[in-house]
């Protein structure tokens, strides 16, 4: 059973749609499984997709995201665990380097921006699964995605050294057990969200930094290495996401 | 109200409708609607109302393999429910019909 792209290209957008608007899951499942039958149905007898979901899929859509049910659970359980992945990582990256200051400002900045994120990319996947866009806006919108939550990390990051909040100080016994509760807050989440991509990232992350603190080198190459591995091993993940990507279409 | 949203209205009534006569799927209450000469909404139109109409309670579904193999087939069946809203609907129809048909015939007498 193989549908016309167009057909694929429309049904896969939906579910991106979908995906991103919270809808429940077996719901979406169920109605993709239904509209995926009558397009086949449909083009065996010679009709086009636009005959299907009329002249405009966006507005099709919007009708179909009116009557799926939203899954509770992303407000109840999907947003704390990433708030609690967030702030993982912030205390991890503190916590290894042995930096027992938290200002009020990063405590509450850094999951903010977490979920300001995530919405973005919601927001995101739902403008270019709905609006037919080109290539280049598409790949625009994607690296600007990209590069939005770091932004926002590294104004946290400045604004905190140029505001004063207040800091709170724990001791270094209290340090060691930040940095194990940080470990079982993301290996919770890749249970959770049954992928090892929870695990993967703060790996690349952090273990190059700790294997640094016992190697005797300069600071500043220290900090070009880790630099370095990040950025390798980021983009040699994004190569490996586009190509599994690309397999499965 | 707009247009389609009437429209809407009475796909629905024509969905139970045919749905009432025997336990069907999409593409066949499509094709139905078809034959018929309902042709004024797109096809795709009938998933959301009948999501609708299922959360509402006027039908139930339940999914079968196909002899020839392949995917699951949703199949729909008329509730309780569904059979008086099919009846309300016949009444405010042939109200509504009548009505207009009588403004309109007006104009050629």
């Amino acid at each position: 059973m193989t549908l016309s792209k167009e057909s694929q290209a429309f049904l896969d957008n939906l579910r991106i749609y979908l995906f991103a608007s919270n809808k429940k899951e077996d719901e979406v499942i169920e109605l993709m499984e239904e509209l995926e039958d009558h397009l086949y149905e449909a083009e065996q007898n010679g009709k086009s997709v636009e005959h299907i979901i009329g002249k405009s899929p966006k507005a099709y859509m919007k009708e179909i995201e009116a009557e799926v049910e939203t899954d509770g659970r992303f407000w109840l359980m999907f947003v704390p665990l990433i708030l609690l992945n967030a702030f993982a990582y912030l205390i991890m990256n503190k916590a290894i380097e042995g930096d027992r200051n938290y200002s009020l400002l990063a405590l509450i900045g850094n999951p903010l921006v977490f979920i300001v994120s995530i919405l973005l990319l919601f927001g995101m996947y739902r403008f270019t699964a709905a609006n037919k866009l080109s290539k280049k806006v598409t790949i625009t919108l994607y690296i600007l995605m990209g590069l939005a939550p770091t932004g926002m990390f590294v104004g946290i990051l400045l604004a905190d050294l140029f505001i004063e909040t207040p800091v709170l100080t724990i001791s270094p016994a209290l340090n060691i057990a930040v940095i194990i509760t940080a470990c079982f807050i993301f290996i919770a989440a890749a249970l959770y969200w049954k992928t090892w991509i929870s695990v993967i990232v703060p790996a690349v992350l952090y273990i190059p930094q700790v294997i640094l603190r016992y190697i005797d080198i300069e600071e500043e190459s220290k900090l070009i290495i880790i630099m370095l591995i990040c950025i390798v091993l980021s983009l040699s993940m994004w190569i490996w996401f586009l190509r599994k990507n690309k397999k499965d279409s | 109200m707009s247009s389609s949203q009437l429209l809407k209205g009475i796909l629905e009534g024509c969905l139970l409708s045919i749905i009432a006569e025997r336990e069907t799927y999409g593409y066949e209450m499509v094709e139905k609607l078809a034959a018929y000469g309902f042709t004024m909404v797109s096809e795709g139109s009938i998933y959301p109302l009948l999501l609708r109409m299922k959360k509402e309670g006027l039908v139930t579904t339940t999914s079968k393999t196909l002899p020839s193999g392949g995917p699951k087939r949703k199949y729909y069946q008329l509730t309780a429910e569904g059979r008086t809203e099919l009846a309300d609907f016949k009444v405010r129809w042939a109200e509504v019909s009548s009505s207009v048909n009588n403004i309109l015939r007006r104009e050629q007498s």
